[in-house]
């Protein structure tokens, strides 16, 4: 891997530093963790409204 | 309010918010990102480029606040080539800084001539004249040439402790390092994914025992809760892991790495607890079986993602291969203050969660009981 950054380094160091930012992973997986965390609560409010309504 | 029954979700509430601003907002330290060419034949003045990154201060600092335009200029420094294996350094106090690339280049003359020097890797060393300093490990590769034999030796040789490559100073920033550069963040979001899995699992453990102690039929709902919330936790952290690996690791699921093989197993056994647990249909008889199957998967579990990869001289994650996770090398002070935080934080989350879960399934028994 570092063979091939280095290696595109000369041809355009503007767009090597994009690819270098990995800032994206990280909201990446923040939002995979909010949408599964909110993915679980819609599942638990459905059980709620079911025994809400047999009540 | 009752402070007795809210404490946890007040820790996880003001945990997660400090965590995820600080984790966002806090900017990574100086360094280098980039560095051509990584392979050097000996023999004559070669220029190194070098890309730097988050080190806005290399420009004022050289130049004050006028504005520079383009082209090259001189600045106060030496860029340091240091040896890993044999004590010694190439060196240069000729660097330019480059106004359209905001790259810094060095002119570095390579001789070997006849001293006997190895060919290897070296570690690159930016350091101005304020005290400031820019460093990337094993980042060039020097070899001998074949011409290079008239001239002296620019090798200085024997001089040890002349750069601290560990040097100490302590910034509300986060470190750069190699591969991982912003990246490094998803320490505060992605790990405490598998804390929290492993601390309720490690209380459904908890709780199956005491079922089977005392046969209190809730202490198995809430060990059931807990685990099921445990699992929800686990697949999270597979994911962001998976998200984590494709940027990093060039892949999203590096099947060599015997963590991940240990949690494939891991979870397939947690799976099949929910298996086994939807097929049984009286309560007491289901109680009594789950219980002893999660009282005898915990340990299993603990040993396949904790024991075996730590085991193992070739995992991709920290703390294996003997070492410890969480010494001053792995960890420094900064990632400190916000990882047991998050640690706290999304464990009290998924805590939360699962006592919402069980309090449901509560209800739901006392409603069939009526």
């Amino acid at each position: 891997m570092k063979q091939t950054i280095t290696e595109q380094f000369d041809a355009n160091a503007a767009e090597l530093l994009a690819q270098h930012n990995l800032m994206n992973a990280v909201y990446a997986v923040l939002t995979i963790i909010f949408v599964g965390i909110l993915l679980y609560l819609f599942r638990l409010d459905r059980k709620i409204s079911k025994i809400e309504k047999q009540s | 309010m009752n402070w007795k029954q809210h404490w946890y979700k007040w820790i996880a509430a003001i945990c997660l918010f400090y965590v995820i601003l600080g984790g966002l907002f806090l900017p990574l330290k100086p360094g280098i990102s980039g560095l051509s060419p990584v392979k050097i034949t000996t023999g004559s003045t070669q220029t190194l480029k070098i890309n730097v990154y988050n080190a806005p201060w290399l420009k004022e600092n050289a130049f004050g606040d006028q504005n520079i335009g383009n082209g090259e200029f001189q600045i106060p420094g030496k860029v340091i080539l240091v040896s890993k294996g044999i004590q010694g350094r190439w060196e240069t106090s000729k660097i330019k800084f480059s106004g359209n690339h905001g790259q810094l280049l060095a002119d570095i003359d390579f001789t070997m001539g006849d001293a006997k020097i190895p060919n290897e890797y070296y570690s690159v060393f930016v350091e101005l004249s304020n005290g400031k300093y820019l460093g990337l490990p094993d980042a060039i590769f020097v070899e001998r040439g074949l011409d290079d034999t008239a001239k002296p030796s620019t090798f200085i040789p024997k001089v040890n402790a002349a750069i601290e490559t560990n040097r100490e100073i302590f910034e509300m920033k986060f470190p750069n390092r190699m591969v991982l550069n912003e990246s490094v963040r998803n320490l505060f979001y992605h790990v405490p994914m598998w804390f929290a899995m492993l601390a309720l699992l490690g209380m459904a453990c908890w709780y199956a025992v005491r079922y089977l102690r005392f046969g209190q039929l809730q202490d198995d709902v809430f060990a059931d809760s807990l685990i099921r919330v445990g699992i929800l936790a686990g697949i999270l952290g597979c994911i962001t892991g998976a998200a984590w690996a494709r940027v990093t690791w060039q892949s999203w699921w590096p099947a060599a790495d015997p963590k991940l093989n240990g949690v494939a197993i891991g979870m397939t056994m947690y799976l099949a607890y929910l298996l086994l647990r939807s097929t049984l249909s009286d309560p007491f008889q289901r109680a009594r079986i789950t219980s002893v199957y999660s009282v005898f998967i915990f340990p299993i579990f603990i040993a396949l993602i904790v024991i075996m990869p730590k085991l193992s001289p070739n995992s991709l994650h920290p703390g294996s291969g003997g070492t410890v996770g969480f010494n001053k090398y792995d960890l420094d002070s900064t990632m400190r203050l916000f990882f047991y935080p998050a640690v706290i934080g999304w464990i009290a989350l998924f805590y939360w969660i699962a006592n919402l879960r069980y309090r449901i399934a509560t209800l739901k028994e006392k409603q069939l009981n009526k």
